[in-house]
């Protein structure tokens, strides 16, 4: 079936990432659905998927929202492995969930093993402004450190939802085009065993 | 008298020495002949004690024997028990032989490798799913696999949770109604992820699991199932995450290993789902399985399966014999692993098949009798089941001997039904023995002990039925002692199978014996008064032929008591107690056994002694005056004719005279001694 030609548009894999209750899970059903959650409930590790029109071109992003609260690393390794991109997600309430991005990301680029994965930091929560703890200057400091764009979103308001997703889409997307450049004719590790399979059968 | 004892017991005693020292010291035909009485007393009181002493010795080496039997027995009851016991521990430390968590109980440890069992059962080239300690089947289902990509519908897997992992296995063909699985693929628990499926255009109950580098769609049939799904995962991942905090060490082993698997596996799994679409894959590893094994063992378990459904019993026995010095000869490898469980595990069912086919129940007929049972008995024995198959056969046997004495109805004479049932009851057994002994379980001395057990109960519910059915108040004695001695006889039949009841029939039946023996003799007694109260004592006519019958009647010679003018001078009343007596005795001594002697020789006394004083009570009264010398042959009749034939008779049966009834004799000799006539010698 994976031999015929795809009629199924890109496909764009999306992480998000980020410490319990700083909104990933917010954000994501935002995104889908367009509805704000006031009620918090620990996600264990849910999976969507979308279609969207990204810059005219019909695409489909893929998003696993990630249990903040994973205590098993190898299993979040798992996670992070099947991701193209990643939204590491914080709330600028909360300075934890702050430090706890320098983590993730170390995680991130070990089991991606990739310094220019597409990444965004993204500071969530951004409409409750009275009891920010995290500045835009720290959160920009870090982001330019990692050489990452930095946001700030609300889940609430809707606020840059639609932008993070579509800017880590875009640079995912781009992302993949330099990949085949680069590689052509060689492919992606994927691409290249199921070509040898089909020799070989 | 007493130097000369010591002088004859002693070691270096020489009798020609002796001999030549008493010819020189005595002189003359007279002292010689005072030595010789001296020795000749000697001699006599010497073999006297002999007497006394062999006799004394004979009582004891009988009872000795008799204990000795017994303890015989006993000893089969105790190594019926021990063998019990071994097989019960036999089969525990075989259950135990796995590695067990000491937590977990026997039961659940015996219940977890039943499912992990039925598993290996149902998944081809299955890994071992034993090989590690305390693994548990968590959940288990059937569920779609879908395109990561394309979310259609690619096979139909079986996907098995267990604590330490998640295995997949594609279906192949439901061949012999079961359905047949084909292992794909297994992660460990901490290398995969779980992620529940929330949105995925029209694809529904769906949840994906991530591992590196693939992403597998599984789609479930339901909500509820999805859900269950996850929880059980979530557990699992709990659990282990807790054990693995506790035992970090483990865990440093596990961990390489589960790398270890991944590296080696990678190919498989990348590609697994294009497999999965793709027939020549298993094709390829088909091929491959069969090249190393034998066609025919690949095909053992179903060809086990096929002979027992068809109840081809040998067959299939002969299949786990073959397959069983293949797997002794063959080195181990995972698919001779995999169909070496399969086979124990038909073997098991076998067994089971085989023992049911022993067991008894309401609605099987025991036509063909145990010879039905040959078959089933056979195989268990080569199959090691011997004890199960004991303890069934005996089962059986019970039911057969049973069914076989309800066919003897209970109509007409007592006799006549004792010995119907006894016939019918006692050749049975004899040939349940033999059939035991030389055809289902020879040379097993397990089995002999058991089937030993098994008799002695079997012959105590019989003698109980017997004792309940025969000894009923108000049976005469002859009855009872035909009944009694019908039954000893047929019993001698298992003796001559080297299995002696007799002392159980004895032993069971002694207290009502003894009780019906004492009953006769108070019946007798009663008797003996209420004719004696009546005595007239007066002799009767009699011509020489009725004396003739009354002799051949009781056996007795008493042709001497009629004297030519006609006149018989034994009474009525001592002719009918001849009568009383003789078969008192008769019917006593058939009744009787060694260990009865004493009840009986003590009946016997007490009616003869009522007649005696009878006799002697007469012949002091002045009533009778007149008729003494009648009374003293009548007495003479009694004392010395009737009592010797009982004496007779007694001592056939019981080896011996009976002391009281010569004891009585003195007693009352004063009868016969008063008298001026004749007194005939005492013998």
């Amino acid at each position: 079936m994976s031999k015929k030609p795809a009629p199924q548009p890109a496909l764009h894999k999306v992480i998000m990432v980020g410490s319990g209750g700083v909104g990933k899970s917010a954000l994501t059903l935002q995104f889908m659905y367009d509805e704000f959650v006031e009620d918090y409930e620990p996600t264990k590790a849910d999976s969507y998927r979308k279609k969207v029109v990204l810059d005219g071109e019909e695409v489909q992003i893929d998003i696993l929202d990630t249990a903040g609260q994973e205590d098993y690393a190898a299993i979040r390794d798992n996670y992070f492995r099947s991701g193209e991109g990643f939204l590491c997600v914080f709330s600028i309430t909360e300075e934890e969930s702050f430090q706890a991005t320098q983590d993730f990301r170390e995680q991130i680029l070990r089991v991606k093993n990739d310094e220019n994965i597409p990444f965004l930091l993204v500071g969530n929560k951004g409409d409750l402004d009275e009891k920010r703890k995290v500045t835009l200057a720290e959160a920009q400091g870090r982001a330019q450190d990692w050489g990452v764009p930095y946001v700030e979103t609300s889940a609430k308001t809707r606020e840059n939802v639609d932008k993070v997703f579509f800017d880590l889409m875009r640079e995912i997307r781009s992302r993949k085009m330099e990949d085949n450049k680069m590689s052509n004719g060689r492919g992606k590790d994927r691409c290249k065993r199921k070509k040898l399979k089909c020799t070989i059968l | 008298m007493n130097d000369h004892l010591k002088k004859f017991s002693g070691v270096d005693f020489n009798p020609d020495k002796y001999v030549k020292e008493i010819s020189q010291v005595c002189v003359g035909g007279i002292e010689l002949q005072s030595h010789r009485a001296k020795i000749q007393a000697l001699a006599e009181e010497t073999s006297q004690n002999l007497k006394k002493n062999v006799y004394k010795n004979y009582m004891q080496f009988i009872e000795t024997a008799r204990e000795i039997s017994h303890l015989e027995g006993e000893m089969y009851q105790l190594s019926h028990l021990l063998s019990e016991q071994r097989a019960l521990l036999g089969s525990m430390s075989n259950s135990g032989a796995e590695p067990v968590l000491q937590a977990s109980s026997k039961a659940q440890e015996e219940k977890r490798i039943a499912a992990l069992s039925s598993v290996l059962e149902i998944i081809e080239s299955c890994p071992d799913l034993l090989d590690t300690p305390g693994r548990e089947l968590l959940h288990e289902g059937d569920i779609v696999e879908l395109d990561p990509l394309e979310n259609t519908a690619l096979h139909r897997t079986r996907a098995l949770l267990f604590s330490d992992m998640f295995l997949i296995a594609t279906w192949i063909s439901e061949r012999k109604g079961q359905a047949k699985y084909k292992f794909e693929s297994s992660y460990d628990l901490g290398s995969m992820a779980v992620v529940n499926v929330r949105d995925l255009g029209q694809v529904k109950h769906a949840f994906k699991l991530l591992v590196f580098p693939d992403t597998r769609l599984f789609q479930c049939v339901n909500n509820e199932a999805r859900e269950e799904w996850l929880k059980r995962f979530d557990e699992a991942k709990k659990a282990r995450l807790n054990s693995e905090q506790i035992k970090k060490k483990d865990d440093n082993v596990k961990e390489p290993h589960t790398i270890h698997e991944q590296l080696a596996k990678p190919p498989e799994r990348t590609d697994s789902v294009e497999f999965g679409s793709n027939p020549f894959g298993f094709v390829l590893d088909d091929d491959e399985d069969c090249n190393a094994l034998p066609e025919w063992l690949t095909e053992a378990a179903d060809d086990l399966d096929v002979s027992i459904a068809q109840r081809h019993f040998e067959e299939a026995y002969a299949i786990i014999q073959k397959a069983e010095e293949y797997f002794a000869s063959a080195q181990d490898d995972q698919s001779l692993t995999d169909i070496k469980s399969k086979v124990e595990n038909r073997k098991d069912v076998l067994i089971s098949v085989l023992l049911s086919e022993l067991n008894v129940s309401a609605e099987k007929s025991l036509q063909g009798g145990l010879r039905a049972s040959r078959r089933a008995v056979r195989l268990l024995n080569q199959l090691n089941k011997s004890t199960q198959a004991c303890e069934l056969y005996l089962k059986v046997c019970t039911n057969l001997l049973k069914a076989q004495s309800k066919r003897v109805k209970r109509e007409g004479a007592t006799v006549a039904y004792v010995k119907r049932l006894s016939e019918v009851y006692f050749s049975n057994l004899a040939s349940i023995t033999s059939e035991f002994q030389y055809r289902a379980f020879p040379h097993n001395q397990d089995c002999t002990s058991a089937f030993v057990v098994w008799v002695s109960m079997e012959a105590s519910h019989f003698l109980s039925h017997i004792i309940k059915q025969v000894f009923i108040p108000q049976t005469p004695l002859g009855t009872l002692a035909e009944c009694i001695d019908i039954i000893r006889k047929q019993s001698q039949q298992m003796c001559e199978l080297g299995l002696d009841l007799s002392y159980q029939v004895n032993g069971q039946t002694m207290t009502a014996v003894t009780r019906a023996v004492a009953e006769a003799g108070e019946k007798a007694v009663d008797a003996v008064k209420v004719r004696a109260a009546e005595d007239p004592w007066r002799p009767s006519r009699q011509t020489q032929q009725s004396v003739n019958k009354i002799q051949s009647e009781l056996g007795l010679p008493v042709s001497e008591y009629l004297a030519q003018d006609g006149v018989f001078e034994l009474t009525a009343n001592s002719l009918s107690f001849a009568k009383l007596l003789s078969s008192l005795t008769d019917e006593g001594l058939m009744i009787s056994c060694q260990d009865l002697e004493f009840a009986l020789s003590k009946v016997l006394k007490e009616v003869l002694k009522a007649h005696l004083n009878h006799l002697s009570a007469s012949y002091s009264s002045n009533k009778f005056g007149s008729q003494r010398s009648l009374i003293q042959q009548n007495a003479k009749f009694i004392l010395d004719q009737l009592l010797e034939s009982v004496q007779r008779k007694y001592s056939e049966k019981m080896g011996h005279r009976c002391k009281k009834l010569d004891t009585l004799r003195k007693e009352f000799n004063f009868i016969l001694k008063e008298s001026k006539t004749t007194i005939t010698g005492y013998i």
